[in-house]
């Protein structure tokens, strides 16, 4: 009788040790949650942290391309590539390739942009004529000529 | 458990089974089982103490974590150690969070760490084989401020790096090699960029691995001999068994966590609440203005508030000690009472036999009470200083702040001798008692900090002689007894700064060779107050070149250099050597400025006392005709190098009886030079010389000229005579802030100004301007704000041309400055009526000389109404409507505002970076600025325009006030949860520890 009474106080002592360590465990989890979380908000980069969405051209810029007839510039966190195009307006493509991320250049003997990393080629409005890059390049919309002011902005942003 | 473990089923649960997958490829069972026989020592005395340098260790992980943290957002350099601080408090999520964690936990890191070394100098748990131990504690502690000194540069803000410069300047005092280590510490003679670069490396990389090296040494000492057991199981030992410990695992090691989770708990409960540290001098952390070294430093710099008695103790120290400089004889006694404390486990000799060693408790007391004493006067207490103010420097709140210290630490120390007598039978006090006498002589007898520090140790002499020291502290109090000759002999420091009487310098003329008749002079001895030239006096004659001094001997020699006091007056003056030499030079400056000539040839009637009383040569020498070499002949004739008074002087004046009567002879006397340009070019080419042609066409001039009237102002009544300053000199009496009182001077003088009238010739001239002035919105302005952009008198009136303006052009003088509010007012329907009644624009609404500060209660009727008392009058009622309008448009902006502002208040005192939030208030400021000159129109469209645009902007401030609101209710609400979640977690595991206690028998 006796031995059956210490038996079920040790079953119950048991699961009560048992419910202790699930709890116990249990509770370490969400306070790991509670310090790792504001850990992982500080180490996710502002969205904005790249500055605008916009970039107007330095002279020193404008010089550059009126020269060499193409500039690889910074829009924010892109890279931008600016060149003459049709009837000497601007075009603004995207010269990260879309194959791995290389930056492209306008090849003007030839009328392309090529990547020199996987030898991607792609045509003056963007397309992808060869090579392994699987999507066209974004393009850039560009306001003004060389003789003023040339500002280039990110397609989808108000700026 | 091992049996436990062992006899497990097959159906384990995943932990067991990964368990045992790590125990068989790695034994791990036979580290638990270590760990399970290490025992920490128990018996009658507290284990609260062995926690303590676990907090400390648990402390410093939080420090290497959350500075990582910081390092991927911290930019050291010049320009971008504050801006990037800046970014990570206010714009980084969480960043704040970090930063302050970092802060709390080096100030309790500090804290712990402290009592963990005063816990085992109290439980003796130095005493041997623990000896090393000891010294690498002390090492850590060290370390400990070091990071504290170092970390504090990192944010290159204004209090980092003025605190920095102070502590690190204490290090040139070492002898020998402290220039040495001042430049190698910060990177060059002063604490610049390269300082910035050496305490960043020293910060998180040198001292971290220095300190991670004491730390494994220190628990590896541990880990070898255990934890140090009481005093009393040493004493024991032969009569009584070994008392068996706790299991260190997981017994201790689960307490330990418990412990380790409530320090979490607190730390982020103190960084949220207080997220720039509780504002206490050496506790705070908010960024403030960035490191400036060129603006001067600010009263009431203190450094971190364990560097704060140090800081007292400098203070403490005469400039001069026994040959020592200050700082270096703090140096010395500093670094004596630390090596005392380092060496405690070589001087005590009892605890190192196992027996008790009651003088080094007290010893621990005392010390605690001496930094005790010191850190409280540091921080002022008992006093409320005034910011800006250093109130130590006010002898009657030093005093206060000495009383108000001692009187705590006595209180304290007199409660701890209590306790440790009744409650623990302890029977030495010696310490303690210096210690105290100390406090009281300082606080209450007004003795010195180290004078009485000396008295102190005479006590502890003759308690020591006495018998009452016992031999093993005799090394220590022998010690410190060398200390009492330095705290007891002051340096003279007069005596130290008296210039040696040697012979002169090359250049100048030798005492040996001074002629007899000056050397009496120079040396005369007034037999009441002691010699009558003052050292500074000597020393000034002294460094003359000797082409000066020599005329000095000739005017000694010719009398006209009669007596020492004369002397004493020319020395005291503050000029240039060439310039001594054209006052040495002028006969008339030397027989006019000789105090001792009769009181006839005097301008004024001489004051008792008064060397200048005749001619003022301060004043003289301050004149702007003196500045530019004009001499006395100029304007009176004659020759400088004349013995006598020649027969030219006075020629050029009309005769003394007749030029005090009549004036008019004045403006073309000084016009002889002012209206001449050839001669004028020769001094200040820029200054005018239309000033008589001006002064003609003025009221004064009229008066003057044309009635001869001599009571009207000319040039000396403005200017004044012999110390007549450029107008931008603030002496001048034409200076900007003082020609309201110059003016004045007639204006305002009922008597003075009597019959004379307004241009009706019957009004009398009121005398109350210069009153009215002054409460003006231009006179608060410029005399109370010294706005040197608001006007004087001149302003409107004019200078030279000075004259009234009529009524229809006094707006045009207004229009000089209030270009905007004139121009709006000429399209306003009010420009129409005012000229139908011939009122005057400006002045109808606002006022003359008590132009009071506009208020938006001047547009609604009631006591201070203005519009409402014409348009009853005047005007329709669609003009008081349109007044109404206005008042209501801009109260409610003002007061939403007003309300907004105090909201942003209230988020700064919460420890939010509000300054883009306070960017944006500056914006609605100026909007409501420009709303309020928009009434100018008295038109309603063009107000709303300007109102609308002040709402815009308040509406964009109020939602950045709202965003700033959900983010401290989140703050809040993160910390509630946080701290349920550590405080569930810490219950749980208290259970938990029962639980294992019970399994294991019961532990204390």
């Amino acid at each position: 009788m006796s031995a059956n009474r210490t038996d079920t106080e040790e079953g119950k002592g048991l699961s009560r040790r048992r419910w202790i360590d699930i709890l116990l465990g249990t509770s370490f989890a969400a306070w790991m949650g509670a310090v790792v979380y504001p850990v992982l908000r500080y180490l996710t980069p502002l969205k904005d942290g790249g500055g605008s969405n916009k970039a107007t051209l330095t002279d020193a810029q404008k010089q550059e391309l009126a020269s060499k007839g193409f500039l690889i510039a910074r829009v924010g966190t892109d890279r931008v590539l600016l060149f003459k195009y049709k009837e000497q307006k601007l075009k603004a493509l995207s010269a990260k390739c879309t194959h791995e991320g290389c930056t492209v250049q306008l090849v003007p003997a030839d009328g392309i942009i090529w990547c020199a990393c996987h030898n991607g080629k792609f045509s003056l409005d963007g397309r992808v004529i060869s090579g392994p890059p699987p999507r066209p390049l974004a393009a850039f919309s560009v306001e003004g000529d060389l003789k003023g002011v040339v500002t280039v902005i990110k397609p989808g942003s108000t700026a | 458990m091992t049996s436990e473990r062992d006899s497990a089923p097959a159906s384990a649960s995943a932990g067991t089974r990964i368990w045992r997958m790590l125990d068989e490829r790695f034994q791990l069972s036979g580290l638990v089982s270590f760990l399970g026989h290490k025992e920490v020592p128990v018996g009658s005395h507290s284990m609260v103490w062995y926690y303590l340098g676990g907090v400390s260790l648990f402390f410093f992980v939080v420090q290497i974590a959350t500075g990582i943290l910081l390092l991927m957002n911290y930019q050291v350099g010049e320009n971008t150690s504050y801006e990037s601080m800046k970014h990570l408090v206010g714009r980084v999520p969480f960043g704040w969070l970090i930063r302050s964690i970092h802060c709390w936990s080096a100030h309790l890191m500090s804290l712990a760490v402290l009592a963990h070394l005063f816990s085992v100098l109290f439980l003796k748990a130095y005493r041997k084989p623990r000896e090393l131990t000891w010294y690498t504690g002390f090492a850590m502690l060290g370390i400990v401020l070091g990071f504290g000194f170092s970390g504090y540069l990192l944010p290159w803000n204004e209090l980092s790096y003025f605190a920095t410069a102070v502590g690190t300047d204490s290090v040139k005092s070492v002898p020998i090699i402290g220039p040495w280590m001042l430049r190698v510490l910060r990177g060059g003679e002063e604490v610049s960029v390269q300082t910035l670069y050496r305490f960043f490396a020293l910060h998180v990389c040198i001292l971290p691995l220095v300190m991670g090296a004491f730390i494994g040494a220190h628990l590896l000492f541990i880990q070898r001999q255990g934890m140090a057991e009481p005093l009393e199981h040493d004493s024991s030992r032969e009569t009584k068994p070994r008392p068996r410990g706790m299991p260190f695992f997981p017994n201790f090691a689960m307490r330990d966590l418990l412990l380790w989770v409530i320090c979490l708990n607190i730390l982020a409960l103190l960084a949220v609440a207080l997220p720039f540290g509780p504002g206490i001098p050496g506790m705070e952390w908010e960024l403030g203005a960035k490191a400036n070294p060129l603006k001067p430093a600010y009263p009431g710099i203190k450094p971190e508030w364990y560097f704060l008695s140090v800081y007292q103790m400098l203070r403490e120290f005469p400039a001069h000690l026994l040959g020592m400089e200050g700082p270096q004889a703090c140096l010395l006694l500093a670094s004596i009472l630390g090596a005392i404390a380092f060496a405690i486990p070589l001087l005590d000799r009892n605890a190192a036999k196992g027996k008790p060693s009651p003088l080094f408790t007290d010893l621990g007391v005392a010390g605690l009470l001496f930094l005790g004493f010191l850190t409280l006067k540091a921080w002022d207490v008992g006093v409320h200083a005034p910011l800006g103010k250093d109130p130590a420097g006010d002898p009657a709140m030093a005093a206060t702040i000495a009383r108000t210290a001692a009187l705590w630490i006595i209180g304290i120390g007199l409660a701890a001798a209590a306790l440790r007598r009744l409650k623990w039978g302890h029977s030495a006090f010696s310490f303690t008692a210096a210690v105290l006498l100390q406090a009281a002589l300082n606080g209450f007898a007004h003795l010195s900090w180290l004078a009485s520090g000396g008295a102190a140790l005479a006590l502890l002499a003759v308690l020591f002689l006495t018998g009452r020291v016992r031999r093993g502290v005799s090394a220590a109090a022998l010690l410190l007894l060398a200390l009492a000759a330095p705290s007891t002999a002051r340096a003279d420091e007069k005596g130290a700064a008296t210039v040696p009487a040697t012979a002169s310098a090359p250049g100048h003329v030798v005492e040996e060779a001074w002629p007899v008749d000056f050397q009496k002079l120079f040396t005369e001895v007034d037999k009441k107050t002691g010699p009558v030239l003052s050292e500074k006096a000597k020393a000034r004659f002294r460094s003359l070149p000797s082409h000066a001094q020599e005329l000095f001997f000739v005017a000694a020699k010719a009398g006209t250099l009669s007596s020492a006091a004369h002397l004493a007056t020319l020395l005291a003056l503050d000029i240039d050597d060439r310039k001594v030499e054209l006052i040495l030079g002028d006969n008339c400056v030397l027989c006019h400025s000789n105090p001792d000539l009769p009181d006839e040839i005097l301008f004024k009637p001489r004051e008792k006392g008064d060397a200048n009383a005749h001619l003022d040569l301060r004043e003289i020498v301050s004149d702007v005709h003196f500045r530019g070499g004009l001499m006395c002949a100029g304007c009176h004739g004659g020759k400088p190098t004349d013995a006598e008074m020649s027969a030219e002087i006075g020629k050029r004046w009309p005769a003394s009886d007749l030029r005090h009567k009549d004036r008019s002879w004045i403006p073309e006397f000084c016009a002889r030079c002012h209206s001449s340009s050839e001669f004028m070019r020769g001094y200040n080419p820029s200054l005018p010389v239309d000033q008589l042609l001006k002064y003609r066409t003025s009221k004064h001039g009229q008066l003057l000229l044309g009635k001869k009237d001599s009571k009207a102002a000319q040039c000396v009544s403005c200017h004044g005579v012999h110390g007549i300053r450029p107008p931008d000199s603030t002496n001048s009496l034409v200076y900007r802030e003082n020609i309201p009182a110059t003016c004045g001077k007639c204006h305002a003088d009922a008597a003075y100004m009597k019959g004379y009238t307004l241009e009706d010739g019957r009004t009398p001239i009121p005398t109350n301007q210069l009153e009215q002035y002054r409460k003006s919105v231009h006179g608060l302005a410029l005399l109370g704000k010294h706005d040197s952009g608001a006007p004087a008198c001149n302003g409107c009136h004019g200078n030279h041309a000075a004259l009234p303006p009529h009524t229809e052009f006094v707006s045009q003088v207004c229009r000089a400055c209030h270009a905007a509010n004139g121009s709006l007012f000429d399209g306003s329907p009010h420009k129409k009526a005012f000229l139908a009644h011939g009122w005057p624009e400006c002045e109808t609404c606002h006022g003359k000389h008590d132009i009071a500060v506009p208020t938006d209660e001047m547009l609604r009727p009631g006591p201070k109404a203005l519009c409402h008392d014409c348009h009853s009058k005047y005007g329709k009622p669609i003009c008081d409507e349109t007044a109404t309008f206005f008042y209501d448009s801009i109260t409610a902006l003002r007061d939403s505002h007003a309300a907004l502002g105090k909201d942003v208040d209230r988020l700064a005192e919460r420890g939010f970076d509000v300054d883009e939030l306070r960017f944006q208030s500056s914006a609605v400021s100026d909007a409501l600025r420009k709303t309020r000159l928009g009434i100018h129109t008295f038109d309603r469209s063009d107000f709303i325009r300007n109102s609308e645009a002040a709402s815009e902007a308040e509406t964009a401030l109020r939602s950045a006030a709202s965003a700033g609101w959900a983010e401290y209710r989140f703050r809040r609400n993160g910390l509630v949860l946080a701290s349920g979640l550590i405080s569930v977690f810490g219950v749980l595991l208290y259970l938990k520890i029962r639980q294992t206690d019970r399994k294991s028998g019961p532990k204390s």
